[in-house]
């Protein structure tokens, strides 16, 4: 995909607790993440589906961190080599998984929570900008298949 | 006169000291590049290409985050892999060990350091690779140069110190491997771009080895600072793969596989 933002009518609940934040960290879990194709940072925002490779690192622009993905580049091989397999072939096969088996990434968003709540908001959205490092924003190189925000107390 | 015997079995074995490359004195340096331009000739296990190809392309061994995050094999096998293109090093040029990247040093130092860029006139083996012919077929096939190449941003968006600091206090293993992995060592590949923003490719890169040093350094620095060896005792017996010949446990630590960090060092030999 070329970004990412969470539906509007599915939100993130913040997590609060008789109205205070009942965490000490707050962790954004990407799970599923691809990483075939070139590296790039996902610039993630709370609240700012329009943010661009140029809006301010900043929490009051509703930045909350990155993730990095070291990619694998183009396929090195030959036909089906980069294809992921769903799983063993046969019981017998002991091989380790596949260099292009998904990945997890974890970013810690604790200020961008508490920015949240003392705000006064009870659920924010999510937007991922994947970026390179010349602050231009890549396309079609986003991948993952689900977003979870957990919490430690 | 009698010449006294000396087995090697009493000589106090010394670890060597792996420094940083801005640190290195003209004599290390050059034991470096000597050490790199000398397997790059061979084709055999002490080759370079030997080793590079283990990584990515074409044996894709490498350990990068698992969809889990649980028995993240990330820095144990990244350790293994330094240790064992080290010795095919020393195999050649004795004196020579791998330095480490000081990237946030290098925020103010004009970025990719200076002894793994091109030299007028001279052949710098630190500032590039070719490719072996297999892979230069296909790099050759996707538009991309035949041999390693760079292309880094603004040295300023290299991790800072105070970055690097908070990371090291971390106080989870897993948290903190993890964390090291995606937040800085990914993100320095993507900051050098080119063939080091590959996995694939990336590891015929010379740089590729010192940023994985500073890696790897910053595990033995966490070592300290935590007084843990890291990774869970129930995977210590795990295999490293890609015929690394070593264990987890193997790898836990730095002195027993004959190495330390250091800024820099200073020794005087006793006479007694």
């Amino acid at each position: 995909m070329e970004r990412y933002s969470t539906p509007a009518d599915r939100p993130l609940a913040v997590p609060v607790w008789e109205g205070q934040a009942a965490f000490y960290r707050a962790d954004l879990e990407f799970h599923g993440v691809g990483h075939r194709g070139d590296s790039y940072e996902g610039r993630v925002f709370f609240d700012a589906p329009d943010a661009t490779p140029t809006t301010p690192r900043e929490l009051d622009a509703g930045y909350a961190g990155s993730f990095y993905v070291f990619g694998h580049g183009p396929c090195f091989g030959d036909e089906g080599h980069c294809e992921v397999p769903p799983g063993p072939i046969h019981p017998f096969d002991y091989r380790t998984v596949h260099h292009l088996a998904p990945q997890s990434m974890v970013v810690t968003v604790t200020d961008a929570v508490r920015r949240t709540i003392a705000d006064g908001k009870s659920e924010f959205g999510v937007t991922v900008v994947p970026t390179n490092v010349l602050d231009a924003e890549v396309g079609d190189i986003l991948h993952f298949e689900r977003l979870s925000l957990v919490t430690y107390d | 006169m009698v010449t006294p015997l000396r087995s090697p079995i009493l000589t106090t074995p010394r670890v060597r000291h792996r420094k940083s490359i801005e640190k290195l004195r003209p004599d290390q340096l050059k034991a470096l590049r000597d050490g790199f331009g000398a397997i790059k000739t061979l084709r055999d296990t002490n080759g370079f290409w030997f080793w590079a190809e283990l990584h990515g392309a074409p044996k894709n061994k490498c350990e990068h985050s698992p969809e889990n995050g649980y028995d993240n094999l990330f820095l144990p096998w990244h350790r293994a892999y330094l240790y064992r293109l080290e010795l095919a090093l020393q195999t050649k040029v004795s004196a020579a060990t791998l330095p480490w990247w000081d990237w946030p040093a290098s925020r103010d130092s004009g970025g990719v350091p200076a002894a793994y860029e091109d030299i007028a006139g001279e052949v710098n083996p630190l500032a590039s690779a070719d490719f072996p012919p297999l892979i230069a077929e296909l790099t050759a096939k996707e538009g991309m140069p035949t041999s390693t190449w760079r292309e880094p941003g603004d040295a300023r968006r290299l991790p800072t110190k105070a970055e690097v600091d908070a990371i090291l206090e971390l106080k989870d293993f897993d948290d903190f491997s993890r964390t090291l992995e995606v937040q800085l060592h990914n993100r320095v590949h993507g900051w050098v771009r080119g063939s080091m923003g590959i996995v694939a490719i990336a590891a015929y890169d010379p740089l590729f080895w010192a940023h994985h040093t500073m890696v790897d350094r910053l595990w033995a620095l966490w070592q300290v600072l935590h007084s843990s060896r890291g990774p869970r005792p129930g995977i210590w017996k795990r295999i490293l793969r890609g015929g690394l010949d070593l264990t987890v446990g193997d790898v836990l630590d730095t002195h027993a596989l004959g190495y330390d960090y250091a800024a820099s060092t200073a020794h005087r030999e006793v006479d007694s």
